[in-house]
Parts: structure tokens; C-alpha cells; sequence
């Protein structure tokens, strides 16, 4: 018994920080709508600061190849008040200038566009901390009290104990401040109708700010706070923010109280779950404790939904805009054909990268499916993506099932998983369900794709080549990698898929799913079943990615887990969304611009030999593009005077329309619809065009 | 406090509109409207549907930038104020849909409206004005009823001592006894607080039996303006331009030049 509490007390100490970070992502959320993801890689960051100070009196800035290390006592190591002081404000300063430099510009912005946002912050911050202060794990001297206490015949540390008591202070603190103080009313008057509130004068960008520095200081101190207990690094620290964002949601982003708890016990159970293991020999062994947090997150989730606390004018969910694609076969043919020439034209390394775009093409067009169609944020693709490869890598290589079938049947085998997924969104919408598929995701990642029987452990699984009739589809034939079969294989199947999501999104039912979308309620009135219709996109989608999976296992030839790390799920949603999430442009654009191993990476790489840095420039990017394009770059290329407009009017000058005939309206455009007196029974069609239009 | 609240009186207007254009993505809803207020008036503005009211006061709130035309306050020019700018410089707009902070109580809602400094005094004053209110002072403002959300959002309005209150659709589903006892607080607050009082009103026959004078808007443009004690002879003119027959309107008052009732002939603009 006593080993147990024993194991509660250890608990608290992660505990501790979670509930922290939980903070102040309240904070933020209630304050700027902004689910940060970037708040983790601030308290890492803050917590390497601080190290630096501690062990050599340099005072590190957050950026690259500029002089970024400031020796502040001549090598020796700063005392610890002056460390905590610095670190504090460092912390604080950097906030304000992401608040002021990314969020404020956004403040007004689609939530999907904020999250894009972090997770541009998020990446820069840790690719800038990798190569500042290497992957090393770093330990340092501990910053509270630790002397054993003895309790009940057990002796633990005594900093997990005032750790837990500084959660509790800040939670009441806050508690106390934003239910009685002005400033607090202010906030959640602007949290709930910010015209309201810019209307009896309290000005709401003042407030965010006010309240973006009180959660980075909270952020900057929890990362203080964890460096004994945790030893630091870039990306575990960095991922603290994951059970953190569970921990907001049991608070349901609104309540400090729920939040500190959920933070304290989401530790304690972790904690525990590692004594329960070596009781219970028949627990799973690896990642128990890091998934079922998330599991638990997950089913109390689903099962108690209520709505996020609302976040009055911006915080409401904006549609990203959509694009009604216009003759889908012809330009699935020309697509292909464009497509094996820059094949053919291509050698080398950016054939390859060139694959690379188009198998991340098929991952983003089952994101253009389910979150631009049908309105659903999914935090989890990656997840789909990565039981597709495994999955096809058993099927085709224990089991010996031939090319073709392996594909298809692994992608199948990957539907009732997005199903599963998918059960959530029936009962959470809109910013918790990106959250809830964050947690589903990051179960996915330590209870599956830990399981070496499934995942092959560290080394991975092979996939053998695809072939069929003989012919070697492999991306390699012994002499050329990679070969040109391979990629036609590629185009072929996946122009395919985006032939089929356009042709979805003109259907009976991408109208059904665009309905959902705009407004659930309306749909339901209208007589469109949405639960059915939500799980069919989740288990469509799902079968996309499980496809697209399986291509990334045939090009990599081995597949392993790390590929399918939970915020690769982030990232992917965070370029598909950048380049356009509502259109299958969006998911070209992502392929060829936006994936890290994709054409224009690879090809800026070969340029200007951006290497190490690539990380760092995609941070970036990504939350430039986000800012200057909050509609996403295939929207404002489908602008007026866009490019897409003029491939559209390059393509029908070559290949000329029919005349319209009556009945053949669906294919005629408006102009020449205008000119033809139509008759009543056919003007609906014409009517829908008109609207997707605008 | 700000040099702004120095009285540059030029006019003797809280708010003088001239030639103002508003509109949404470019497009203009209201165009060239001018319109001025006095200390301690009610103005009423009159119009159908898509009249442009609305829009003429976001604009007048800052909610949204006039393309053209000059908006200022107490002789000030407005531009490049933001809402809550000219919010705390003595503007209060309460919006069609009231923009109450649902999640807070009665109180907080007076409360968080009561800038920095300001105490207790001035709701104490909103609560003479609106004594419905002191019952419902713990409950949240959700819960509330439509007449009370209409009161706490005037009220609401009130805390910060505005110079000009501009009230939005005051009728939108309330109960007419609930409207007859709220379009006199207007009244009061007009005449004991001297503040200036813009009212849109869907009730015609209501609003102007509480405001002095009226402007009625159609299609965009001011068509008819003067004391309510004329137009209220006039009703077939305001039935003209309600249903926006501009030809009617011109017909009748027997001016196609002027746009304008020939009452008040000093504030007639170039057509």
C-alpha cells in the first residue's frame, strides 16, 4: 500500500507541471480563442535558458547564426535568484513578442489558422533549440528543498510536495483574480463577445496581451520548475504540452480548478500505472503509462462532452473557404500527364522528393475530405497513415497478400479506426475535437506504435517492393532508384483519389457533407442524417490515409514508428490547412510547397544548402503563410487574376466545352448559362455553382 | 482625461455625420448621409429593411471605417478611433443583438463596463433609471428575460456616462408593454443626464412619440428628415419611403432636388 502512495507522491511532480502549462493554455484560450502548441516549447526553452544561467552565466537568445550567446558573469554560474529572475522575464518578453509578432495579427482569425500559427511557432522553437543546445539529455542541481520526508513508513522527495503546492497557490490565485478583480471581468467579458466588450470600451487586444504575458510567465516557470525532476531535452519537453492541452480540456479550457486537478491527476495515474505494471505482469509493458492518460482523456471526452466554452465573435468556428472543382477527368488527365513529365525530367534525389510530394498529396487529400468537406478537425491522420503502412507491411510481407490487394485491404483495415475516431466528433466539435484527436493520437503513438510485435521496435518494419504481373513496381530495380514505374504507380493512384474527391464534392453527398459543415443543426433539419454522415468521412478519410501509408512504406522500403510521432499529425493538418483545406489544389500545393521532404524543400536545399536549418525555415513559413494567407494559398490563387484561374482558362481554350445543350447545364458556366435561357426545372444546378462561387 | 473631453464646441453637436459612406467589402450600404445630434435629444432613424440603419451606426461606433464622410464627436473628428476608443471617449452603442456577456451576473455586466475610476455612484444611478434591474443583480445575464437583457443592456450602456447613447432595434422581440416602458427611460435619461439618444426603431408610431426629430433612411440615403411633430402629419410620406418609393416621397414633398423635407431647410445637403 505504502509503495503506492509512494508512486502518487512521485506523481506529482509531472503532475505539477502539467497543470501549470494547463494554466496558462486556459489563459490564452480564454483570452485570444489561441489553442497554443507552442506553449511547451516555451517552457522548454525558458527551462534551457535557465540551465545555461545555472551551469555558465550565458544568456541564450531563441534564434540562429546570429550571436544568440550572451555571457553574462564570465563563464561563472549565476546564483539561483538572479537565474530565476532573468529566466522569468525572458520567458515573459518572449511570449509578449509571439503575441505581438503572430497571434495579434490573428487575433480575429479562423481557430484552425491560430493552431497552423502555433505549430509554425512550435517547430522554429524546437529545430532552434536543437541546434543550440543538441539533443543531449541535460540534468541540473535541484531548485526546491528535496530533503526525503517520511510519511507512513515511506520517504520521498519533499520538492513534489511544494511543487503541488504551487499549482494549488497559482490555481487560487488565478481563481481569485479573474472571478472578483476588474481585469478579470474584462477578460471574460471579452471572451464572450468581443464587440460587446469593445463596446463599453475595454479593448481586447490589450486585454489578450495582458493575459498572453501571465500565461508565458506561468510557461517560462514551469519549465523551471521540471528541470530536476526531468531531464531536458528539445522534444520530450516540448511534447509536455500534450497531456497539458488534456489536462485544459477536462477544465474545458473555462476552469482553473478543473484544470490544476486534471493536471495533478493525470500524473498521479501515470505514475501509478508505472507501480501497477510491475504488479500486473499482464499490462501492456511499453507506454502504458504515457497513453492511458490519453485514453482516459479520450473516453471521458466522448462520454461527457459539453461544448467548449464559446469564445464569442472570433472564437466562432470559421470555415475554411471551399473550391467547386470544374471538369475533375480532364483535369485528373492533365494532372497525370504534368505529372510523369516532371518525372521524366527529374533525376535523382528530387525524383525522389517529388514522390515524396505526391504521397504526402494523398495524405492531405484525405484531410481536404474530412476537414474541409465535413468541417472535422482530425489531430490524428498521421496515426491513420501509419497503421495503413504497418498494417500493409504485415499483410504483404508475413502473409504474402500480392500488390494490389495488400494496398486496399491494409487501407480497409485502417477504416474502422478512423470510425473509432471519428465517435468523438459525434459529441465534440470544432477546437476540442482537434484536441480529442490529439489525445487519441498520442495514445495511438505510445500504446500502438510502441508495440514492437506490430511496429518492429526501433529498427522498424520492412515492406517488400510491389509488383504486379511480374512487372517490379518497386522504387527501385537494383540499377535505378528511384525508378520512373514506382512514380506512375504513385500518380496513378493517387490523381485517382483526388479524381474521386472532387468528384465527392460535387456529388448528392459533398453537398450532404458541406451542409454538416456549415451548420449541423440546419442539416438535421433538412432531413441529412449527420452522426452516419460524419463516420462515413472519418472512415473515408481514413482509407485515404491508410493508402497513403501504405505508399510511404513501399517508397521508405522499411517503415518505422517514428515517422507517425504525434505532432506529425500537427503538422500535416497545419500545411494542408496553410496551402488550402478546402480545395484538392490545397492538397497539391501542400505536396509540392509545404512537405518537408517534398520538391520545393528538398529543391530550396539543393539551392541554397538550407540543411540544418530546414526545420527552422519551415517554422516560419508556416506561420507566415498562415498570417498572410488566413484563407489558404489555393484560395487566393483561385482569386481573381489567380493562377488557378488562368490554368482553368489555359485548359479550356486547349480543350474547348461542348456547347451547352439543355441538361448538360452542371458543365456550362455561368456566362454562357446567362446567355442560355434555361428553364426552371434545370436552374438549380446552376443556382449551386453560383453559390459555391462566392 | 484625455484633451478630447475638452469641449471644442464648434457646433453645439455631440455628433455631427457629414457625407458619410459605410458599407462591407466595399460596397457601399449607406452613402452620403449626414445627420447631427444635439445634448439631451432623441433622434429617431426611421428606414425599412436594409435601409442601411445599422450599418450608419457601426459606423458611427467605430465598428466598421466610413469609406468617405467625416463622423465627429463633440467636434472632434472620430477616424481612426476604434470601438473602444470612442467607447471610453463617450459612445454607447448597444447592438440589435445586445452584446451581453451571457456567463456573467447582472452586476459583473454593470461592473466590467464601468472603466477604471468610475465607483459604484454610476450604477447606483443606472439602477434609478432601470429600478427592474436590482431584483436580477446576482442572476447571469442569460438567464435573464428579453425585456430585463433589453434594460441590462441599456443599463449597461449607461455605466460609463456616455455623451451619446445610441440604441439599436430597442423593440426586436419584446413584448409591447415591455417597449412602453423602456422607451421612456430613454426619455429620462435624455432629459436628467442631458445625454444625446439615437434610437432605431422598427415601431414608427413609438419612436416618434419619444424622439424630437427623425431621419428616414431608404435605400441607403437619408430621403426625409424633421421635427417627429411634422412627420407625424405626414404618414403617407413615411409609408412611401418605407416601402422605398423614392418617387413617391419626392412627389409629396414636391422636391426632387433636396431629397429632403422641406421643413428644415439649414440642413439640406447638395444632392
Amino acid at each position: 500500500m505504502s509503495a503506492f502512495l509512494l508512486f502518487v507522491l512521485l506523481g506529482l511532480g509531472a503532475g505539477s507541471v502539467y497543470a501549470l502549462l494547463g494554466l496558462g493554455l486556459v489563459l490564452k484560450y480564454r483570452s485570444t480563442g489561441v489553442i497554443d502548441f507552442a506553449h511547451g516549447a516555451i517552457a522548454m526553452y525558458s527551462a534551457y535558458v535557465f540551465v545555461n544561467l545555472r551551469s555558465t552565466g550565458v544568456l541564450e537568445l531563441p534564434w540562429i547564426v546570429l550571436p544568440h550567446a550572451i555571457p553574462l558573469t564570465g563563464g561563472q554560474p549565476m546564483d539561483l535568484a538572479p537565474a530565476l529572475i532573468i529566466t522569468l522575464v525572458y520567458g515573459t518578453v518572449l511570449g509578449l513578442l509571439l503575441f505581438l509578432g503572430v497571434y495579434r495579427p490573428l487575433l480575429r482569425a479562423a481557430p484552425l489558422t491560430k493552431v497552423c500559427a502555433s505549430v509554425g511557432v512550435m517547430l522554429y522553437l524546437e529545430a532552434t533549440a536543437v541546434l543550440n543546445f543538441g539533443t543531449t539529455s541535460l540534468a541540473t542541481s535541484p531548485i526546491l528543498p528535496s530533503d526525503p520526508i517520511r510519511l507512513a513508513g515511506i520517504a520521498f522527495p519533499s520538492d513534489r510536495v511544494y511543487l503541488a503546492g504551487i499549482v494549488i497557490v497559482v490555481a487560487v490565485v488565478l481563481l481569485v483574480v479573474y472571478r472578483f478583480t476588474k481585469f478579470g471581468l474584462a477578460t471574460r467579458a471579452s471572451a464572450e463577445n468581443e464587440t460587446g466588450a469593445a463596446l463599453i470600451g475595454i479593448s481586447p487586444t490589450a486585454i489578450a496581451g495582458r493575459n498572453w504575458v501571465i500565461a508565458s510567465l506561468l510557461a517560462a516557470g514551469s519549465g523551471i520548475l521540471i528541470t530536476p525532476i526531468s531531464s531536458l531535452d528539445p522534444t520530450s519537453y516540448t511534447l509536455f504540452v500534450v497531456p497539458a492541452l488534456g489536462a485544459a480540456l477536462i477544465g474545458r479550457f473555462q476552469s482553473f480548478g478543473w484544470t490544476a486537478g486534471a493536471g495533478l491527476a493525470l500524473g498521479i495515474v501515470q505514475s501509478e500505472l508505472i507501480k501497477l505494471q510491475t504488479v500486473f505482469t499482464w499490462l501492456p509493458q511499453q507506454g502504458l503509462s504515457d497513453g492511458a492518460p490519453f485514453v482516459i482523456i479520450l473516453i471521458t471526452m466522448t462520454l461527457s462532452a459539453r461544448r467548449l466554452g464559446a469564445r464569442g465573435d472570433s472564437g466562432t468556428w470559421k470555415n475554411p473557404k471551399l473550391g467547386r472543382p470544374s471538369r475533375p477527368l480532364l483535369t485528373s488527365i492533365i494532372t497525370f500527364a504534368v505529372g510523369v513529365v516532371i518525372l521524366v525530367a527529374l533525376q535523382g534525389s528530387l525524383r525522389a522528393a517529388f514522390m515524396s510530394s505526391i504521397i504526402t498529396m494523398c495524405i492531405c487529400l484525405s484531410l481536404v475530405l474530412l476537414s474541409g468537406f465535413v468541417g472535422q478537425v482530425s489531430l490524428a491522420q498521421m496515426s491513420f497513415v501509419g497503421v495503413g503502412a504497418f498494417i500493409l507491411s504485415h499483410l504483404s510481407g508475413d502473409l504474402g497478400i500480392p500488390f494490389p490487394f495488400s494496398l486496399i485491404l491494409g487501407a480497409l483495415l485502417v477504416v474502422p479506426l478512423g470510425i473509432l475516431i471519428g465517435l468523438p466528433a459525434l459529441r465534440v466539435r470544432g477546437v476540442s475535437l482537434a484536441v480529442v484527436t490529439l489525445a487519441a493520437a498520442a495514445a495511438m503513438d505510445a500504446l500502438v506504435f510502441s508495440n514492437v510485435g506490430f511496429s518492429g521496435g526501433l529498427g522498424g518494419r520492412s515492406v517488400p517492393p510491389p509488383s504486379i504481373f511480374g512487372i517490379n513496381l518497386g522504387i527501385s530495380d537494383g540499377k535505378v532508384y528511384p525508378t520512373i514505374t514506382f512514380g506512375v504507380m504513385l500518380l496513378v493512384i493517387v490523381v485517382f483519389i483526388g479524381y474521386c474527391v472532387a468528384r465527392l464534392r460535387t456529388s448528392a453527398t459533398g453537398r450532404m457533407m458541406i451542409a454538416v459543415r456549415s451548420n449541423e443543426r440546419a442539416a438535421a433539419y433538412v432531413g441529412i442524417r449527420v452522426a452516419p454522415l460524419k463516420l462515413f468521412a472519418f472512415a473515408l478519410s481514413a482509407f485515404i490515409a491508410g493508402i497513403g501509408g501504405g505508399l510511404l512504406a513501399y517508397q521508405q522500403g522499411t517503415v518505422s514508428s517514428s515517422s507517425f510521432a504525434v505532432f506529425s499529425s500537427l503538422t500535416v493538418l497545419a500545411i494542408t490547412y496553410v496551402a488550402g483545406i478546402g480545395r484538392i489544389a490545397g492538397a497539391v500545393i501542400a505536396g509540392l510547397m509545404f512537405a518537408s521532404d517534398g520538391l520545393f524543400v528538398s529543391f530550396l536545399d539543393k539551392v541554397l544548402h538550407v540543411g540544418q536549418y530546414q526545420m527552422i525555415v519551415a517554422g516560419i513559413a508556416l506561420a507566415i503563410t498562415a498570417i498572410a494567407n488566413p484563407n489558404g494559398v489555393a484560395s487566393e490563387l483561385a482569386g481573381e487574376k489567380g493562377l488557378a484561374l488562368r490554368f482553368v482558362r489555359l485548359r479550356d481554350r486547349i480543350f474547348p466545352q461542348k456547347p451547352p445543350v439543355a441538361g448538360t447545364l452542371r458543365a456550362v458556366n455561368l456566362a454562357a448559362a446567362a446567355r442560355h435561357p434555361v428553364t426552371p426545372a434545370v436552374v438549380p444546378p446552376v443556382k449551386e455553382k453560383e453559390v459555391a462561387h462566392g | 482625461m484625455s484633451k478630447r473631453d475638452a469641449p471644442v464646441e464648434t457646433s453645439g453637436q455631440i455628433l455631427d455625420v457629414t457625407r458619410m459612406s459605410a458599407g462591407y467589402n466595399g460596397l457601399a450600404v449607406v452613402r452620403e448621409i449626414s445627420l447631427t445630434i444635439a445634448p439631451g435629444e432623441i433622434v429617431a432613424l426611421l428606414g425599412s429593411n436594409g435601409a442601411g440603419k445599422t450599418t450608419t451606426l457601426a459606423a458611427i461606433a467605430g465598428l466598421i471605417k466610413p469609406m468617405t464622410g467625416e463622423i465627429s464627436l463633440r467636434g472632434t473628428s472620430t477616424a481612426g478611433r476604434s470601438a473602444h476608443r470612442l467607447a471610453r471617449d463617450g459612445v454607447a452603442l448597444v447592438p440589435e443583438d445586445r452584446a451581453l456577456f451571457h456567463d456573467l451576473t447582472t452586476r459583473e455586466n454593470l461592473r466590467v463596463a464601468s472603466g477604471r475610476g468610475r465607483g459604484n455612484e454610476s450604477e447606483e444611478q443606472v439602477l434609478e433609471f432601470l429600478p427592474e434591474l436590482k431584483k436580477c443583480l446576482g442572476r447571469k445575464a442569460g438567464m435573464l428575460s428579453g425585456g430585463e437583457q433589453q434594460m441590462l443592456a441599456v443599463g449597461r450602456a449607461l455605466v460609463g456616462q456616455p455623451k451619446l447613447l445610441i440604441v439599436d432595434e430597442m423593440s426586436l422581440g419584446l413584448a409591447p408593454v415591455v417597449v412602453e416602458r423602456l422607451l421612456p427611460v430613454l426619455q429620462d435619461i435624455a432629459a436628467k443626464l442631458n445625454t444625446a439618444v439615437l434610437v432605431v426603431e422598427q415601431h414608427v408610431a413609438l419612436a416618434m412619440e419619444v424622439a424630437s426629430r427623425a431621419y428616414v433612411l431608404a435605400h441607403g440615403r437619408v430621403v426625409l428628415e424633421g421635427a417627429t411633430a411634422d412627420l407625424r402629419s405626414s404618414q403617407s410620406l413615411i409609408a412611401a419611403s418605407y416601402f422605398g418609393d423614392l418617387d413617391a416621397v419626392e412627389a409629396l414633398t414636391g422636391s426632387a432636388e433636396t431629397q429632403h423635407h422641406p421643413i428644415e431647410p439649414e440642413t439640406a445637403k447638395a444632392p
